[in-house]
């Protein structure tokens, strides 16, 4: 309950710019210049920060320019933040800051057969990660050395949602630039919305490339899980109540585990599992219930 | 946790935050906020 309001908050930090419909604009201030830890576009109406994945590929896509007048931008800003949050915690921002997350996993209560994603699909982030993120803003480039923001540009379903279509309700004369390219966005928003109800948590899982940047650092990172074998039936408790489907027992920080600790609070009653933080007293909280 | 991986997350940790400091000291942040006060066309799909 704990992480839902946080989600929350953080859905309302992010997004704090209220006064859109007034203005008709997006928010223009500072504040913009501080990425947001988790998925959030910031041509949202109300979004208050700047999306990281969306600075990055807009750095990928200027830096040959950027040499030119000999004040190169790598983005080490954007990467040293992700970077840093990621050797903290891991991919813990996914289940506790990240918006498109809460509505994920909102979206999977609608009442539906459920249905399991394949492990071979969850390796498609890195592979969007690399092509969509940096090898093609870096290397796709028009006449004047800029390449394009591709994940955004052609698939970020996020981007439709938050900006897309909110912008489109507040300027009219946006609409008549709508093309192919906006119906395939929508198309790709349709399938993911289509896909949550029915699957956990699929787009983090196969596409985001800002959870693939994070899940590197799971292994690495300061808060580490835990897992005592030697408490552990393997009933199997973790894994259907785990919103990203992982076997708890195979590997305690698995690429794929958002920390979101619902495992530890909620499914496991053998004390199986707990969390430590590197360089402080390990195994933090081990909690052994009963079940009478 | 061995001292090896807490030397390692830490050692991460540092790298990364010199990274985000070099990245300051560039101005990148500068360039974040020229993209991101910007209605992004890309972003809404009719870029």
């Amino acid at each position: 309950m704990l992480r839902r309001w946080i989600q929350i908050a953080a859905v309302f930090l992010s997004n704090a710019n209220w006064k859109f419909p007034f203005t008709r604009n997006i928010y223009q201030g500072e504040l913009k210049a501080v990425c947001t830890p988790g998925l959030n576009c910031y041509s949202c109406p109300a979004a208050t920060g700047a999306c990281p994945l969306g600075a990055i590929q807009n750095f990928m896509a200027g830096v040959r320019p950027s040499f030119t007048p000999g004040h190169p931008h790598l983005g080490l800003y954007v990467i040293g933040f992700l970077g840093f949050i990621g050797s903290i915690a891991g991919r813990m921002p996914c289940a506790w800051l990240c918006p498109f997350g809460l509505m994920q996993e909102l979206i999977h209560k609608i009442p539906s057969r459920k249905f399991a994603i394949p492990k071979v699909l969850t390796y498609g982030k890195y592979v969007f990660l690399a092509l969509f993120i940096f090898i093609l803003p870096l290397m796709a480039v028009d006449e004047f050395e800029y390449g394009a923001p591709w994940f955004c540009k052609y698939l970020c379903p996020a981007g439709t949602l938050e900006a897309g279509i909110p912008l489109m309700a507040l300027k009219p004369e946006l609409r008549e630039m709508i093309g192919w390219l906006f119906y395939s966005k929508l198309f790709w928003l349709g399938i993911f919305l289509l896909w949550m109800v029915f699957s956990k948590r699929p787009f983090c899982r196969t596409v985001c490339p800002l959870g693939a940047i994070y899940s590197l650092f799971n292994r690495i990172s300061v808060f580490k899980m835990v897992y005592h074998p030697d408490r552990c039936t393997h009933c199997e408790a973790c894994y259907r109540d785990c919103p990203m489907g992982i076997k708890f027992y195979e590997g305690p920080n698995q690429t794929d585990c958002i920390r979101c600790l619902k495992c530890l609070n909620e499914s496991c009653k053998f004390g199986a599992i707990s969390y430590s933080l590197e360089g402080f007293a390990p195994n933090r909280t081990v909690r052994v219930r009963t079940t009478e | 946790m061995d001292k090896k991986s807490s030397r390692i997350a830490f050692g991460t940790m540092i790298f990364f935050l010199i990274l985000l400091i070099i990245g300051i000291q560039m101005n990148d942040v500068a360039v974040v906020l020229s993209k991101a006060v910007r209605i992004c066309l890309d972003c809404m799909g009719i870029g």
